[in-house]
């Protein structure tokens, strides 16, 4: 009965979300979902603000981070520089300096891109020792993210090599086949309508 | 606690393990903790051993087909009868023939079982306790506090007498408090391992007010409480114990079991309550669980409450006028005068309660706390009556 009431209240609370976004309109105000709001329709797996990750990809495309939508409305760049999440895995250029965009290097896939970067950390030594301790919260929770998403990916019938939370080139490649199977941008980035279609949930 | 057959391959030691679907695996997986992914068809079979050899060692297969079951090379159970439920946490191993459910959220009441020693010896006893070290169960319990997906409204430590985990009660309480911050919290002791104040302060400093602690008290004086739980010097060192709890600010709830002796008594104790123990958040009257010791006792315990309801009734004013809080247990409706039924909570476990044949008509039966499944109206003094009108007054 508790189970009963509980999924009904994630309905209530999914109706009156969608109320809102009707009297949204009506203001004529910006609505995030205007396109596909129908009467019932439920909340999705995640919400536009709940995935501060949607931005994240391969290095090969600083340029463009301002320019893609989804998601990246509430995200805002950490100052920190990132250290290098797993013992098993190596960086893919050994000139490698921490960059100025958090996130963009490690996770993404090796090769293509080294040249494009400049140092902008020059306090920082040039090889991060992993020490798990030391992790910034967000790291661990992209890191939770990624494993999620290989989970998804496996369980959706692809192929992303080792669930180890690390985006490398086979998870990346996974990612952007289910993609082009699910007529979605097949750029191999975890935007909040990849996660939806995959069933994964941003880890809060 | 709830037992679900099942046969198990691979597990060697008793494992605990969160039950969840292949769906919603990714949003639950963690490192440290156990998976019965359940496969619902071969496919899914498939995909569980594909997510296995990818690095989810911690996933053991959770199925009904015996086929997939025998060829699975690694840790599987397969339920044979009854099915776990998505969320339940359970312990596993493959010398058991059943899974212990060991926390299942839909339940109404949850208990965790912290140890089943004790250091008194009730003359009703519902489960006597048995001398051998299970001081693994504080690990366990540790455990089902990182298993639990979800977190109950009130949930509760029973034993034995968790007092004698000493220091590792502490760990367990705290895990809990830390891993679920929205749960009350119910301690099922005696009380009397918390008589030294320095013990007392170990265990119970910066607790917090999250805890009830359910004390059972007996007589009003020595004699009486220490005979029905057949250990001398029981009544000062719960008495002390009550007094070191309000000290530290914990809240209590007193439990009086109506067997013969405490009812031939009852309005002294509840004097003796009302005069000296002001700061009891609660009392509670329980009827007597028709198990254990209480089968081996039966002059003294199996009483029908029905001939006892003046007593019951002087008991309860007493602890009214003293501004003490009360409630029955355990107690069907028609063993009560209808005065006392405001007092009557449903407070059977679930998977412990149950009706006679005749409660089918009844038209309390909703509101009534049913009996224990072990009660047996033939061998039992207490009878079932069925409400069939009820007389306003």
């Amino acid at each position: 009965m508790s189970k009963f009431i509980t999924s009904l209240s994630v309905f209530v609370a999914g109706t009156s979300l969608a109320n809102t976004d009707v009297q949204a309109l009506e203001q004529g105000l910006d609505n995030p979902f205007s396109s596909r709001l129908d009467p019932v329709s439920l909340r999705p797996l995640n919400m536009p603000g709940d995935n501060l990750y949607a931005a994240h990809r391969s290095h090969s495309s600083h340029s463009s981070h301002s320019s893609h939508s989804s998601g990246s409305g509430s995200y805002s760049a950490p100052s920190r520089s990132y250290t290098v999440p797993s013992e098993s895995y190596s960086p893919p250029s050994p000139a490698y300096s921490a960059p100025k965009t958090p996130y963009s290097t490690n996770f993404g896939s090796s090769g293509s891109t080294t040249g494009s970067r400049s140092s902008v950390d020059p306090g920082r030594p040039s090889t991060v020792s992993p020490a798990g301790s030391d992790f910034d919260p967000k790291e661990k929770k992209l890191m939770e993210l990624i494993r999620r998403v290989q989970m998804g990916l496996i369980i959706k019938g692809y192929e992303p090599g080792t669930i180890d939370g690390v985006m490398g080139e086979q998870t990346r490649l996974a990612l952007k086949l289910f993609q082009s199977h699910n007529r979605l941008p097949a750029d191999g980035m975890m935007s909040t309508q990849t996660l939806n279609a995959l069933g994964v949930i941003v880890p809060k | 606690m709830r037992k679900v057959r099942v046969q198990t391959q691979g597990i060697e030691y008793r494992t605990v393990a969160r039950v969840v679907s292949l769906e919603s695996l990714s949003a639950q997986w963690q490192p440290e903790l156990r998976f019965l992914v359940r496969a619902v068809d071969a496919r899914a079979v498939t995909k569980i051993a594909q997510l296995r050899s990818a690095g989810l060692t911690n996933l053991i297969l959770l199925t009904t087909n015996r086929d997939a079951a025998v060829q699975w090379q690694a840790e599987t159970v397969l339920e044979t009868a009854d099915m776990l439920i998505d969320g339940d946490v359970v312990a596993v191993a493959d010398h058991m023939n059943h899974a212990h459910v060991l926390f299942r959220y839909t339940d109404q009441h949850h208990t965790v079982f912290l140890t089943n020693r004790c250091n008194s010896y009730c003359l009703m006893c519902s489960q006597p306790p048995t001398k051998h070290d299970d001081s693994w169960l504080a690990d366990e319990a540790v455990q089902v506090a990182n298993h639990m997906a979800s977190s109950p409204h009130t949930l509760g430590f029973s034993g034995g007498e968790p007092l004698l985990l000493g220091k590792h009660l502490r760990r367990v309480l705290d895990t809990f408090a830390h891993r679920h911050p929205s749960t009350r919290f119910d301690v099922l002791s005696n009380g009397r391992l918390l008589a030294d104040s320095g013990d007392a302060k170990h265990l119970l400093h910066g607790l917090g007010e999250r805890i009830t602690w359910m004390v059972p008290l007996y007589g009003h004086a020595d004699f009486l409480h220490d005979f029905v739980v057949q250990s001398p010097g029981a009544f000062e060192e719960t008495l002390s114990g009550l007094l070191n709890l309000h000290r530290f600010g914990q809240p209590i709830q007193l439990r009086i079991v109506l067997i013969r002796p405490v009812l031939e008594n009852l309005a002294r104790l509840c004097e003796f309550i009302g005069r000296n123990l002001p700061f009891i958040r609660e009392v509670a009257l329980m009827a007597c669980e028709p198990i254990g010791f209480a089968l081996a006792n039966p002059e003294l315990t199996d009483i029908d409450l029905r001939e006892w309801s003046a007593e019951l009734i002087g008991g309860l004013t007493t602890l009214k006028r003293a501004k003490v809080p009360a409630i029955l247990m355990n107690a069907p409706l028609c063993a009560l005068p209808q005065t006392l039924w405001p007092y009557a909570h449903k407070s059977i476990s679930d998977w412990k309660r149950t009706f006679a044949e005749d409660c089918a008509t009844c038209i309390v039966k909703t509101e009534c706390a049913g009996l224990f499944s072990w009660h047996r109206q033939s061998r039992h003094a207490m009878k079932i009556q069925k409400i069939e009108g009820i007389i306003n007054v």
